[in-house]
């Protein structure tokens, strides 16, 4: 195995171990009196210490070490599960997925004056033990629990094998350091032989410690027991010979400590210094080594190219796999049963082998699907991460709220999951800013000060269904319908019905909020939400009701490589149309066409006219330019309504879909292209992007941008 | 001839590290995630009347840790299999409870390949 893919396996690890953090501490929070979140964030963060101790992330390390000593003190009841500890907590586990993703881009996760700082925002919490730790009811009755402060001489003369007997010497003294304080530390170096000559295995060095502690005698040779029976080593209470309120240790301290500790600095001067530290670029840039432009495209192309290297590798269950093998297995036994019986008299097996074959039909769809599933993954993960943003979001706003999570286990594939996540976070702000009234309104209105933030997933019919709902204060109808008419999308006479002003928030630079709020109002629009959902070939619903919350529900197809088509012939070509595009399918009669302005056609459908569109005319392919089309189909891209006309319906075809842009340049209105089964390639239509090609980038609303409600 | 190691660990990253290391060396690995697993491990290798030649196990794990684990090895026919507890400072209190429970020996985490080499060649000769 090389080094790169152990780091791979590290780095997928650290994701699954980082959530498992995050998780924990959410539930923790919910459930400050269960032992169990605690010790499933404690058990996580040890791996993670160590795990990363092994790839040499040692500063990762080192701060998980930390906030595992600061998890010690809450499992062990010296510290209570409070709000800022926990938020505490969460910053850590903020602050360690940093460090991955920094080191995962090959940077220093964190430089050793940060890493500083961040120790001491973390003393600080465990420097109130003293003030939460129950003091000892009758201390005079345990004499055997010596409490009082001990110095201990210790003398570290390890043979010079001890590296192979499993131990590190410096593992020794930072286990010695969590026992007390090492007040003084004195290597003897004398042993070191020349540079040529040293064996970097061979120990060379001996110690002579000073150690302030509680604990007893017993205690600190604990911390040799596997090494004691065969390495020298002397431990002496000598108490007696160190007064008490002396501290030796003080002229061992750094500059940086001691200006913190004489509160001449606080950390924010400290972290403010850390700021000024330039990057070596921005030097050389300053320096005129390198130029501005360089520099940055330099990085740019780095950055694409760490995110690609991530970006390819997923983790699978391995019976996921296990179940591919087996139909691999399967269809292998199939064919070679068809292979024996060609070899066999041809007449009398012709039955068979057809039978045999429609057997090795059914396993490749199995493993199809089974690749499919391969690729799923449960949405817990980006749940997680959407919980977190809520309640952060709700803490910034001064707002209070419970999060639910229903169907977390509901998998989507990995590409989807990463598209959708976007589309998700905007329907959250949009939640929790204009959604949820703050606690002293909710208490006005009769409702619980607490607001309640819904996140749920659910398959049904082929389809993902994500829906995010708040209790807050609905969509205000009104305030949509006077916008509407200002931006004359509507006309002030138009009659709309509930469900369609609800859709107008969809639109592009739609927004209701009369001010520009801190949260969402950064001139994005939900129409965002309406954008990337349609170009996975999904759907945005939205339910409302006032006074009582609003109910954002998307629903996208499993996957994005597999398609339901509907195949279509177009002058004696052939199309895919992805069904779920796909309202209707009617016959047309010339007298059903209207030409406006001599060259744009309107179809009329449902008591208006929608613009029909003739694929020949627009991709330039092959086809009867008179009008003896039969059938239209028509079609919502979301944005609007049109029929596309065509001549017949051929079949109903789940397909694989292929890129084009390995081979040609990605067409305006083609998503890709499908084999057939004569192995002839049908082009897939792209509805969204052949609205835009029609009718470019100008708002519609359905089709009735004229005001033309019922 | 083969040798047979059994790695008990949760932890994807120390398994990997691990197994590379001592397969590079010519040991047969066999892995297990907690000790209920690695106790299942055992079992299985018992039903085949194999044996092995050394346990090396973390101690914080889920389901079944490590310290419990080695209890339990002592009472099954693989008591005389050397175990080397594999674990970090933090988990001082926990070193002398391996020993009682009859660890024959510590190793650091984070080790060095030509470390691990070494000890394990301590218990298996």
């Amino acid at each position: 195995m090389e080094n790169r893919e152990l780091i791979e396996i590290y780095f997928t690890e650290a994701d699954d171990l980082l959530q498992r953090i995050e998780k924990g501490l959410l539930a923790l929070e919910d459930n400050p009196d269960e032992p169990g979140c605690i010790q499933e964030v404690f058990r996580a963060v040890h791996t993670m210490k160590s795990s990363a101790a092994m790839v040499g992330f040692d500063t990762i390390s080192e701060y998980a070490h930390l906030v595992e000593n600061l998890l010690d003190r809450l499992r062990s009841g010296r510290l209570q599960p409070s709000r800022p500890l926990i938020s505490q907590f969460l910053t850590g586990q903020s602050l360690l997925k940093t460090m991955v993703e920094k080191a995962s881009r090959g940077e220093e996760p964190l430089s050793p004056v940060e890493l500083q700082a961040q120790k001491e925002q973390l003393g600080r919490f465990m420097g109130l033990e003293g003030l939460e730790e129950p003091s000892p009811l009758l201390p005079a009755l345990s004499p055997s629990e010596n409490r009082q402060d001990h110095y201990y001489q210790i003398h570290l003369a390890f043979k010079e094998d001890l590296f192979f007997s499993g131990q590190d010497p410096l593992m020794l003294i930072r286990e010695l350091q969590d026992l007390g304080e090492i007040i003084q530390i004195k290597t003897d170096h004398t042993r070191v032989p020349r540079l040529p000559d040293i064996d970097p295995f061979v120990l060379y060095l001996t110690w002579k410690i000073l150690l302030k502690s509680r604990q007893s005698l017993s205690t600190i040779e604990e911390v040799f027991c596997f090494v004691r029976d065969e390495h020298p080593l002397k431990i002496q209470d000598v108490t007696g010979r160190f007064p008490e309120g002396v501290d030796p240790g003080l002229a061992e301290k750094r500059i940086g400590d001691l200006l913190l500790e004489e509160g001449i600095i606080n950390p924010q001067d400290l972290q403010e210094a850390i700021l000024e530290q330039k990057k070596i670029g921005q030097v050389l840039v300053e320096k005129g080594k390198v130029s501005e432009n360089t520099l940055s495209r330099l990085m740019a192309e780095q950055e694409k190219s760490r995110t690609q290297f991530r970006k390819s590798t997923i983790r699978v269950d391995t019976h996921k796999l296990d179940e591919l093998a087996n139909f691999v297995e399967e269809l292998s036994v199939n064919l070679s049963r068809v292979s024996h019986e060609l070899e066999k008299n041809a007449q009398s097996s012709y039955r068979m082998v057809m039978e045999e074959m429609d057997r090795v039909e059914q396993n490749l769809r199995e493993i199809r699907e089974q690749v499919m599933r391969v690729r799923m993954f449960p949405l817990e993960g980006t749940f997680q991460r959407l919980q977190r943003m809520a309640r952060d979001l709700a803490a910034q706003e001064g707002k209070d709220l419970n999060i639910e999570i229903h169907g977390a286990e509901t998998e989507l594939d990995k590409d989807l999951i990463e598209q959708i996540t976007d589309p998700l976070k905007h329907c959250i702000r949009n939640a929790v800013d204009h959604g949820l009234e703050p606690p002293e309104e909710r208490q006005k209105k009769g409702k619980s000060p607490k607001g309640l933030l819904t996140l749920e997933a659910f398959q049904r019919e082929g389809k993902i269904f994500v829906r995010i709902s708040d209790d807050g204060r609905g969509l205000d109808l009104d305030a949509i319908f006077k916008k509407a008419v200002e931006n004359r999308l509507l006309s002030p006479e138009a009659q709309p019905t509930a469900a369609e002003l609800q859709r107008l928030i969809l639109l592009p630079g739609f927004s209701t909020s009369r001010e520009v709020s801190d949260l969402s109002g950064r001139g994005v629009g939900l129409d965002v939400v309406q954008d990337q959902i349609s170009r996975l070939g999904g759907l945005v619903e939205i339910f409302s009701s006032p006074g009582r919350g609003t109910t954002f529900s998307m629903s996208i197809p499993l996957t994005l490589a597999v398609m339901e088509g509907l195949r279509i012939d177009v002058g004696g070509e052939s199309y895919l149309v992805p069904v779920s595009s796909v309202l209707t399918v009617r016959t047309v009669e010339e007298q059903d066409l209207k030409t406006i302005e001599a060259r744009e056609e309107m179809l009329r459908f449902e008591e208006k006219y929608i613009p029909a569109v003739r694929l020949e005319a627009i991709l330039g392919a092959p086809g009867r330019e008179d009008n003896s089309h039969k059938i239209a189909l028509i079609l919502d891209s979301h944005k609007r309504r049109f029929a596309l006309l065509a001549d017949q319906i051929l079949e109903t075809k789940q397909v694989v879909i292929k890129g084009l842009e390995a081979n040609f340049r990605s067409i305006p209105g083609v998503a890709g292209g499908a084999i057939l089964g004569d192995g002839s390639v049908c082009l897939i239509l792209d509805i969204y992007g052949l609205d835009r090609l029609i009718f470019g980038g100008t708002l519609g609303g359905n089709g009735r941008t004229n005001g033309s409600l019922p | 001839m083969n040798r047979d190691i059994l790695i008990v660990d949760d932890s994807p990253t120390l398994q990997a590290s691990l197994s590379f290391c001592l397969e590079n060396a010519g040991y047969q690995i066999l892995q297990a995630e907690n000790g209920q697993k690695g106790l299942e491990v055992l079992a299985g290798l018992k039903e085949q009347e194999k044996s092995i030649d050394l346990i090396i196990t973390d101690i914080n794990m889920p389901v079944m840790d490590g310290i419990r684990f080695i209890r339990e090895v002592k009472k099954t026919s693989f008591r005389f299999v050397p175990v080397l507890v594999l674990s970090t400072e933090t988990e001082r209190s926990l070193k002398d409870q391996a020993k009682e429970a009859g660890a024959a020996g510590w190793l650091h985490k984070p080790f060095r390949p030509e470390q691990l080499l070494w000890v394990v060649k301590k218990f298996i000769r």
